[in-house]
């Protein structure tokens, strides 16, 4: 086991096992009490929003939220799928926004970093000025809406959703940041030495060297679309609403039917019978909708974050 | 060195060409629409607005000579229908046929709303009819220069094009949503005035034999309470919100809960809620109640879900806002699906303050291309059976289906399943519901019982103030607000140790926020009010 014993440099200790990761009995059992704590404190809220998601309303009201309902029930999830191509279509649209919004994102991000990390780029300090100053300063919404429905046109489009986060100064600074220290100089003029030209250098050596840094950007992009409601509700009148959008919408609805009906001694939807419209469960199953599917983006991502931390250009 | 600063400069070059082609992407699809033009239409909303008041008034009889207009009407509903379309197209026939003009129906909801009407109208984007509401920043939009003053004695437009439209909502309503003197807004015609009262579940009040009218005050509920409490565990006694019990005042100040007394119909005297000696009776009252455990524990916080309770049938007795011909009670039944029989009775009388005149209105943009136009739609949707039967109950056999008449000729329609319209439009923000038909569910003198609380309602003299300096006391607002949100629901729902302790140490931190200073602008500008 041991490499000190075996190779017989160190003769000191009469414990045969000095493997500096080993720990005794005590010290394991206490850790990892201290992590399954931690990992249920993380993971009890999920298992409660699904457990009340999959509770009757009238159950809620009786006995408040519990992790073991006295009976289970699916009305909710009944309620929300009545029309399934609303939560369908809503998928589709967060999906693709996200997808086509990421690689654009990625695309224009990495390209812009690149140019301005290099010292022998002329115009780098014009460039990053240019990029900077959006920093600094921004037009406020009116000016933004104006430009966004005026100049681009932008009203019901989808690309309301993808283009403005199809380029965002921060990453750009980030990835700059991230070829300037990641990537020494030598590495591109070594390259340079074997004949590359400026597209191989970066398309071979930069951005595959640059994995955990494009990961970093593409993660936090994809979070950004796939959460985002504003650019959707302000710019988007049709029915092609993405996720947060309609659940944004719904439970505002609900809520203002039961709210209406109760308090303002107004009467609302002649149709229908307000009270069972499900509430509290409702807005459980919507959460569980909303985590779905990002949540499988995080173990994707995860990879690159580790390697990330181990992996440089230069080794030894 | 030379030649790489050429290829990086390429780089950069193909990134801003990846950029300018998204540009392109965009505009495209957008040349095909034709309701999205706001640049044009903000720039020529002004000029057209102008030259609009000016051929209106050349030739207000001329109406043939009316030239095609769109209308945009932003419309709060419910949900945003799939069958708007349907229902424009619908609708245009109609108008076209009226008034020459296309309506363009924007449907926002309660979630969008705020942001996109904000938003939209900031930018100068076209809009003709939006709705507002006391309640949903009729005041905060009127201070920002939002909406057109439509009794403006030089273009009048309610009397130019609503002559019908005025005279049916009545002096009540038209004066009670000005603002200094100003109708920014036209009210939905519909009940009048609401008071208070107590609704209760019939089916327990009878099987204890339980006279609920002779019920007076609160207090006086104490020994049916108890009843209910030994007997009954599973219902909730006295059932509360956060808020405790209805308000025995109006409030005028727009937030701070400094009003007048609302029974008392020429009271002028400003004073916090908090100050009345009836809030109080009723406050220890409940705090009695709450230590009996007539009252559920989880009162005054958001836990106690009031509303859902009142739906869920499980309660006996609670103190709610009333309408004539017991309304409340019979809209509560139908809205919990009749499963349980409530009754109520009438506590104070009914009152008219500006609060309910200004509950629904519509309003019309600054940024109107034709408010002229505008105003002769919100004209028809008062006066036009079809086109505002169109908009709340949408088409016959998609929508709706006929299934009678009332004894007095209104047709009763019922609301198909799972239909896309009847869910998503608010009946109470369309026009005058007393062209509305009934409702399957709702009882037939529902349009009778609405007429009664607007002839029977007395006018409350402050009917038609609204506070529009809250802006210079903003500090003090906040301050106010603060105080408030730690001791109101608590007080209210008597869920303190020591009441009178309790009550000392809210009252010295308002007096500390700023309570006087408010209170007296506010009566320096009522006295103003009610001296003209």
């Amino acid at each position: 086991m041991s490499s000190a014993t075996s190779t017989g440099i160190i003769p000191g200790p009469r414990r045969k096992n000095l493997d500096p990761n080993r720990m005794s009995p005590t010290a394991v059992i206490i850790l990892n009490i201290i992590f399954i704590l931690g990992v249920i404190v993380c993971i009890a809220p999920v298992l409660l929003i699904i457990s009340v998601s999959f509770t009757s309303e009238a159950n809620i009201l009786k006995d408040g939220y519990k992790l073991f309902p006295t009976s289970w029930s699916l009305d909710t999830y009944k309620f929300l799928f009545k029309d399934p191509s609303v939560v369908f279509n809503a998928y589709y649209v967060t999906i693709f926004t996200t997808v086509v919004a990421t690689i654009t994102g990625l695309i224009n991000c990495s390209l812009f970093a690149y140019p301005i990390s290099r010292k022998d780029f002329k115009f780098q300090n014009e460039v990053t000025f240019f990029m900077f100053f959006t920093m600094l300063f921004g037009g406020g919404l009116v000016a933004y809406y104006i430009v966004m429905t005026g100049v681009f046109g932008m009203r019901d489009n989808i690309l309301a959703m993808i283009v403005p986060y199809s380029f965002n100064a921060f990453w750009v600074i980030v990835m700059r940041t991230f070829y300037k220290n990641q990537i020494p100089e030598s590495v591109i003029e070594s390259a340079r030495i074997d004949g590359a030209g400026e597209w191989r250098t970066l398309m071979q050596i930069v951005l595959p060297l640059s994995l955990p840094g494009l990961a970093t950007v593409a993660l936090f992009t994809t979070l950004n679309v796939w959460n985002d409601w504003f650019n959707c509700v302000l710019f988007i009148n049709s029915d092609m609403i993405n996720l947060q959008t309609m659940i944004y919408r719904a439970l505002r609805s609900v809520q203002m039917l039961r709210d209406i009906v109760s308090k303002m001694g107004q009467s609302v939807d002649l149709g229908s019978d307000v009270s069972k419209l499900p509430n509290e469960t409702f807005r459980m199953a919507l959460c569980v909708i909303s985590i779905g599917p990002i949540i499988l983006a995080y173990p994707f991502f995860q990879k690159y974050f580790i390697r990330g931390l181990s992996v440089g250009a230069i080794k030894g | 060195m030379k030649r790489n600063t050429k290829s990086l400069l390429a780089l950069l070059l193909v990134l801003l060409m990846v950029m300018s082609a998204f540009g392109g992407c965009g505009t495209a699809p957008a040349a095909t629409e034709s309701s999205s033009a706001p640049a044009e239409s903000s720039s020529a909303a002004v000029e057209e607005s102008s030259a609009a008041v000016e051929s209106t008034e050349a030739a207000p009889s001329e109406a043939p000579a009316l030239e095609e207009y769109e209308i945009v009407y932003y419309m709060l509903a419910n949900t945003i229908s799939k069958d708007r379309d349907m229902i424009v197209e619908k609708l245009n026939e109609m108008t076209k046929a009226k008034i020459n003009a296309t309506v363009n129906i924007v449907m926002l909801d309660w979630g969008t709303w705020t942001d996109k009407f904000n938003t939209g109208i900031n930018a100068g984007e076209k809009m003709d009819i939006a709705f507002t509401a006391d309640w949903y920043g009729y005041l905060d939009s009127v201070a920002n220069g939002y909406f057109l003053a439509l009794n403006d004695p030089a273009d009048n437009l309610l009397e130019q094009y609503a002559p019908e439209t005025v005279a049916a909502l009545g002096e009540g309503f038209i004066k009670g949503s000005r603002i200094g003197g100003m109708n920014y807004a036209v009210p939905t015609d519909k009940e009048f005035a609401v008071n208070s009262g107590l609704v209760w579940n019939k089916d327990l009040a009878d099987k204890y034999g339980f006279d609920m009218t002779k019920v007076k005050t609160i207090a006086d509920l104490e020994p049916m309470l108890k009843t209910i409490k030994e007997k009954e565990p599973n219902i909730i006694p006295y059932l509360i919100d956060g808020q405790g019990f209805i308000n025995p005042f109006t409030d005028l100040s727009g937030g701070a809960n400094i009003g007048v007394d609302y029974a008392d119909i020429t009271d002028k005297t400003m004073k916090h809620v908090w100050e009345m000696p009836v809030m109080i009776e009723k406050a220890k009252t409940n705090k009695k109640f709450m230590d009996a455990g007539y009252i559920s524990k989880d009162a005054p916080t958001d836990n106690a879900k009031a509303g859902d309770h009142l739906l869920a049938g499980d309660f006996f007795v609670t103190e709610q806002p009333l309408k004539p011909g017991k309304g409340k009670s019979t809209e509560l039944m139908a809205a919990a699906g009749n499963k349980f029989k409530l009754d109520e009775y009438d506590w104070t009388p009914y009152v008219a303050v500006s609060m309910h005149a200004g509950g629904s209105m519509l309003a019309i943009p600054q940024t109107s291309g034709d408010p002229a136009r505008a105003m002769m739609f919100i004209n028809l949707m008062h006066t036009d059976p079809d086109i505002a039967n169109l908009l709340v109950w949408g088409i016959e056999g998609t929508h709706h289906k006929a299934v009678g008449t009332s004894g007095i000729g209104e047709k009763i329609v019922e609301a198909l399943p799972d239909n896309a319209w009847t869910s998503a439009s608010l009946p109470w923000t369309l026009g005058s519901v007393y062209i509305h038909w009934l409702g399957s569910n709702e009882p037939e003198n529902k349009h009778e019982m609405f007429q009664l609380s607007k002839t029977q309602s007395k006018s409350h003299i402050s009917l038609g103030y609204r506070f529009t300096k809250k802006a210079d006391y903003q500090p003090q607002y906040a301050a106010l607000s603060n105080v408030m949100a730690e001791y109101d629901r608590v007080l209210a729902t008597g869920a303190v140790k020591d009441f009178d302790a309790t009550y000392k140490e809210f009252m010295d931190k308002m007096k500390a926020a700023g309570l006087d200073e408010v209170k007296a602008a506010l009566q320096a500008d009522l006295d103003a009010y009610v001296a003209k």
